[in-house]
């Protein structure tokens, strides 16, 4: 402690290091807060996108991209119209751009936008089914690279121009991309679609075994007005569009990727009758094993469903028909699960990841087949074991008809 | 430019000088002096748009024979 | 030259920050991807062996610095070279890391601000920190150390809900010598570089626990490093491979019922107040070994020009971040090795052979 000069001893040293820290982190403060200015952004002076299309030209090449624009004037009032007489001007403004490249194309629409793009708020991404029969990675690629956009953005797929969707009505939404928002997000209670994000893409892109799932969204005329439907499953293989599941298959999809939330099974009774039955509980056990070159998927689900609604008359609330109901809509599921195995394997698309399971619990069994697992994939001897439990039957036992057996 | 960058340093010799006087740091003084004219110098290199060399471009032309020899695998 | 005094606490929390300060932005060994959390324990194991080795110049000559060291046993004249290539060792290093700071906030955030107005207040805090002597540094550190291990920990409530451990799965599937030679890659960089500390271990106050506090610090580090690359594996998945700033992504995934989303800024802060540190004491190590150089009496106004040749180094470090990933996997092991195990290897070697130190040369 000797050299420079000191004055009083230890308090004035404590005195002098706690000034120095205090300027220190205001400085780091000042710094975090001017480097923030520099191309500092307000909102009034962003075009805040919410949606954004993905197509190609009718002519020549490179990309057509749409974006929905919110207005944000006209998303705060409580009904989408601005108070006093403001009119009904749309809470969104459709904008339509092209370019070679989709980072081009986001680009341009600077031409024709007074506000500069803002995508960190971006919902979905909907690219039309010929991109997608392209190659998806060529227009996904400037979504993974930008620093603003996210990769929890829905990726959608359409049969029509994408502009058709963003252009829709919103339903009770003010916004159609909200509306597809929640569409995916409420995917639970039906589970007939199949929700994917850009990251989720990337991710299976990744897997060298395994082929991508894209939900199909289209638009359906409704007493005049163009509404919005989630419909089925494209298939995507080596990053390119080469089939369609239905509802059914992307059921048998969710069920072996154990993604069911939810969702509803009818089964046939006698006489044209039918039951309906909620699923509340949805478990499913994979497991894959490579015994020399012959691949055997052993699939187990297990569920826990209601009676839902009924069109017989019969009581179903007998114990012995309430097991012949878990049997009857095992064997549907277990029919769901077979239709989606037939189509992922006409297409030799590895949409369970069954490969996946392999690298990641048996490496050693993957070397040696994932040189030709289409071949393995196609192959695969899959076992289905569905257990139901019908727990429940809504609030009533039986169908408001007359008992007929025994007093009559 | 050139008259911004040497004011700058003009600047930051005169904060940091005259303490040293002061002091009678006279060797403190010199190699303090010698360092900021060498940044001072490279510094207006730059800024005239001379093209110095990238420090690890450097590194990797010297030791793209080495890692041959010594990296296993592919 | 310097005379405040550091804790042996304080300077394993320094070595902590230290070591997390750049690796954490750019990790080496991403091929190993879904292993790296494990290959860094590995790589722990043989930087602590690397550093302990180190640390035998010190307890063989203790209370003095690095370059005090090379001129006890080379001579005045030979040791003042090796000091000099440790002079630009140091420099790269802050330079190095200063450029990579600058590089994440251009591409994740401040996209549209010139590098300069990124690096001049960065210099600017550095530079003033820097003059306030090390213990100013050592207690700024202990804050900001907290912190980051803090929102680390937050960190890991906040992906649960998005943390896939699947993900994690297969374990060790590369080769042996595949493996081995990241872990050595690791045990270089971040952990080699603590060799840096050479020149600080002397404000330590008590020297007898120099040794047990770097260990820890590493430790600590390598857990700190090991988690939130745990972490991003489980959340990132494969994807996490093509990704410039992979342990940056996994904090942009974090979506906790729509209301907890966008938190970049955390890994942010972390890499931001990591990095500082470890450029502040690279900038430190500059001064005061410069200052020896020349047998100043203070290192204090070396600190301004030094700072200058960082910024001017950071600028021009590499032309690309491609360049820099491809140097990270080429040179920079082989770079800190000669520097943290072939030259004090035979500063050793020939303090041995000179029966060094002699009675009188050590207080």
């Amino acid at each position: 402690m000797k050299g420079e000069p000191r004055r009083n001893g230890h308090a004035n040293r404590h005195l002098k290091i706690g000034q120095g820290l205090l300027f220190f982190f205001l400085l780091l403060l000042f710094l975090v807060l001017a480097g923030g200015c520099w191309d500092r952004r307000e909102l009034e002076n962003l075009a805040v996108v919410l949606g954004i299309g993905v197509h190609l030209p009718a002519q020549g090449e490179g990309y057509e991209v749409s974006f929905q624009i919110v207005r944000a004037a006209q998303i705060q009032g409580p009904t989408g119209e601005t108070g006093g007489g403001g009119g009904t001007i749309k809470p969104v403004w459709i904008l339509r751009t092209s370019g070679p490249t989709v980072f081009e194309a986001v680009r341009n629409a600077t031409l024709q936008s007074s506000r500069r793009l803002f995508l960190a708020h971006n919902q979905a991404v909907i690219i039309s089914t010929e991109v997608a029969q392209k190659g998806i990675m060529p227009a996904l690629d400037f979504f993974l690279r930008d620093h603003e956009s996210r990769s929890i953005q829905w990726l959608l797929l359409t049969p029509a121009d994408p502009v058709e969707v963003l252009d829709a009505a919103a339903g009770l939404e003010r916004v159609s991309a909200l509306a597809i928002n929640d569409l995916i997000e409420d995917y639970r209670s039906t589970s007939k679609i199949r929700p994917v994000n850009i990251g989720n893409y990337m991710e299976t892109a990744m897997q060298k075994t395994s082929a991508n799932t894209l939900p199909i969204i289209r638009v359906k005329e409704t007493a005049g007005k163009r509404e919005l439907l989630m419909d089925g499953t494209g298939v995507v293989k080596d990053d390119r569009l080469v089939g369609a599941l239905n509802a059914k298959e992307t059921r048998g999809l969710l069920w072996v990727l154990g993604e069911v939330k939810g969702g509803v099974n009818t089964v046939d009774l006698p006489d044209g009758a039918k039951a309906t039955l909620e699923i509340f509980t949805a478990a499913t056990k994979v497991k894959v094993e490579a015994i020399e070159e012959k691949v055997r998927v052993g699939i187990e689900v297990k569920v826990q469903s209601s009676l839902g609604a009924q069109t017989t008359t019969d009581d179903l609330s007998t114990p012995g028909q309430i097991k012949k109901l878990a049997a009857l809509q095992g064997q549907v599921i277990e029919d769901e699960i077979r239709a989606a195995l037939r189509k992922a394997k006409e297409y030799k698309a590895d949409i369970f990841g069954f490969g996946e399971y392999l690298f990641k619990h048996d490496f050693p069994a993957w070397q040696r087949l994932v040189k030709e697992w289409e071949r393995h994939f196609a192959g695969a001897e899959v076992e289905i074991k569905v257990e139901v439990q019908v727990e429940n039957l809504g609030l009533v036992t039986r169908p408001a008809f007359p008992k007929e057996t025994g007093e009559k | 430019m050139i008259f911004l960058l040497l004011f700058v340093f003009l600047l930051l010799f005169l904060w940091e000088a005259p303490g040293l006087v002061a002091k009678e740091y006279w060797r403190e003084l010199a190699v303090f002096t010698i360092l900021l004219l060498a940044g001072l110098v490279i510094s207006l290199l730059l800024v005239s748009g001379m093209e110095l060399p990238y420090i690890e471009s450097l590194w990797l032309q010297l030791f793209a024979r080495l890692e041959k020899v010594f990296a296993p695998g592919p | 030259m310097e005379q405040g005094k550091i804790s042996a606490g304080e300077l394993a929390l320094l070595v902590m920050s230290f070591t997390i300060g750049s690796w954490v932005v750019l990790p080496t060994g991403i091929q190993a991807w879904q292993n790296l959390w494990l290959i860094i324990f590995l790589g722990l194991g043989e930087g602590l062996l690397l550093i302990y080795f180190d640390l035998a110049l010190f307890r063989r000559f203790p209370g003095k610095t690095l370059f005090e060291i090379h001129e006890l046993v080379y001579g005045p004249f030979v040791g003042k070279l090796f000091s000099l290539c440790f002079l630009w060792f140091f420099l790269q290093m802050g330079g190095g890391t200063l450029g990579i700071f600058v590089t994440l906030l251009k591409t994740t955030v401040f996209t549209a601000t010139p590098d300069l107005a990124l690096l001049i207040p960065w210099v600017l805090i550095l530079v003033y920190g820097c003059r306030q002597g090390i213990e100013v540094i050592a207690r700024s550190n202990q804050l900001l150390i907290m912190g980051t291990v803090g929102l680390v920990l937050i960190s890991i409530l906040l992906v649960l809900n998005i943390f896939n451990p699947e993900n994690l799965l297969p374990f060790f599937n590369l080769s042996f010598a595949e493996m081995l030679w990241i872990s050595i890659g690791i045990a270089a960089f971040p952990f080699g570089q603590n060799i840096l500390f050479l020149m600080i271990l002397p404000r330590v106050n008590r020297w007898q626990k120099v040794t047990g506090a770097v260990c820890k610090g590493m430790i600590g580090a390598g857990l700190v490093l090991s988690t939130i690359q745990f972490l991003a594996v489980g959340v990132v998945g494969k994807a996490g491979q093509i990704l410039v700033f992979p342990t940056f992504e996994f904090y942009r995934l974090i979506n906790i019922g729509r209301v907890l989303t966008r938190l970049e800024l955390i890994p942010l802060l972390n890499f931001l107040t990591m990095g500082f540190v470890k450029v502040i004491l690279c900038l430190y190590a500059l001064a005061v070994g410069t200052a020896h150089l020349f047998n100043l009496r203070t290192y204090r106004p070396l600190v301004i020009p030094l700072g200058l040749f960082l910024l001017l180094v950071a600028g021009r470090i590499y032309p690309d971040i491609s360049e820099h990933i491809r140097y990270i996997q080429k040179v920079q092991t082989f770079l800190v090795l000669f520097f943290a195990l072939l030259l004090p290897l035979v500063t050793l070697g020939v303090a041995f052979l000179r029966r060094l130190p002699r009675k009188g040369m050590t207080p």
